[in-house]
């Protein structure tokens, strides 16, 4: 599984720019509806049930890393989408810190494996310094996309 | 991910070293991320060791966060 395969390029927001957890999740979620990627008429339930998962416990990992997620049904396939933070949001993480990087994810209810598997392949990308650090200086869209490209080729690798 | 962050906090409140393995795979428990990229599903089998001072009361912390299901039913 590549990054590719659930990214969706059109919802990439590079330039975040939100006060709170709440409405990054928004933000990010309305992205993926206006890309097309999610039905409109479920925008308020997906965003509700990404925000009772972070009551769970937040997805904010550490490293200024968050990666809200939740499985629903009105997807039919795993959806994914990205949006830099520059300025920071909080986001009640792990070790305390701001986010700047945030990958969010959303999988049908019937896929557990797929989604696992589309954490694990975040996961060891965001592991890579250079793929962090690269991301946050992204000046648009496209050299996110061009990044996420570089990682699947695996050409960022340290 | 909810299990990994669980795991996760519990061992960066220790100086102990805990290590959760998968087959050949090893994972540092203080780092989220290595133990997401376990791909644990449900009935996979693990090895946790640990070492350093309190090891064995944080194994057995480990262990009973898996017996209690990590305090949640179900992640969404």
């Amino acid at each position: 599984m590549k990054l590719s395969d659930f990214i969706v390029p059109d919802s990439i927001l590079h330039d975040l720019q939100v006060g709170s957890k709440e409405e990054a999740i928004r933000s990010m979620v309305a992205s993926l509806k206006t890309a097309g990627s999610i039905p409109a008429e479920e925008e308020e339930s997906i965003v509700n049930k990404l925000l009772e998962r972070e009551k769970l416990g937040s997805t904010g990992i550490g490293n200024g890393v968050a990666v809200p997620h939740t499985k629903h049904p009105s997807v039919d396939d795993l959806v994914a989408t990205v949006a830099i933070a520059k300025e920071g949001v909080e986001f009640d993480s792990l070790d305390g810190g701001p986010v700047y990087i945030l990958f969010l994810l959303i999988s049908p209810p019937d896929r557990s494996g797929d989604h696992l598997r589309g954490l694990e392949n975040i996961s060891r990308h965001l592991r890579n310094q250079k793929f962090c650090s690269f991301l946050r200086q992204a000046r648009n869209r496209e050299d996110i996309v061009e990044l996420l490209r570089e990682a699947d080729n695996n050409e960022l690798d340290d | 991910m909810i299990p990994c962050s669980r795991i996760a906090q519990l061992v960066r409140d220790t100086s102990c070293d805990v290590r959760i393995l998968r087959d050949d795979q090893v994972a540092d428990a203080r780092n989220i991320l290595d133990l997401l990229m376990l791909k644990a599903e449900v009935g996979t089998s693990l090895i946790v060791e640990s070492e350093g001072e309190g090891a064995e009361s944080i194994l057995a912390q480990i262990v009973k966060l898996f017996d209690d299901d990590f305090e949640v039913v179900s992640e969404n």
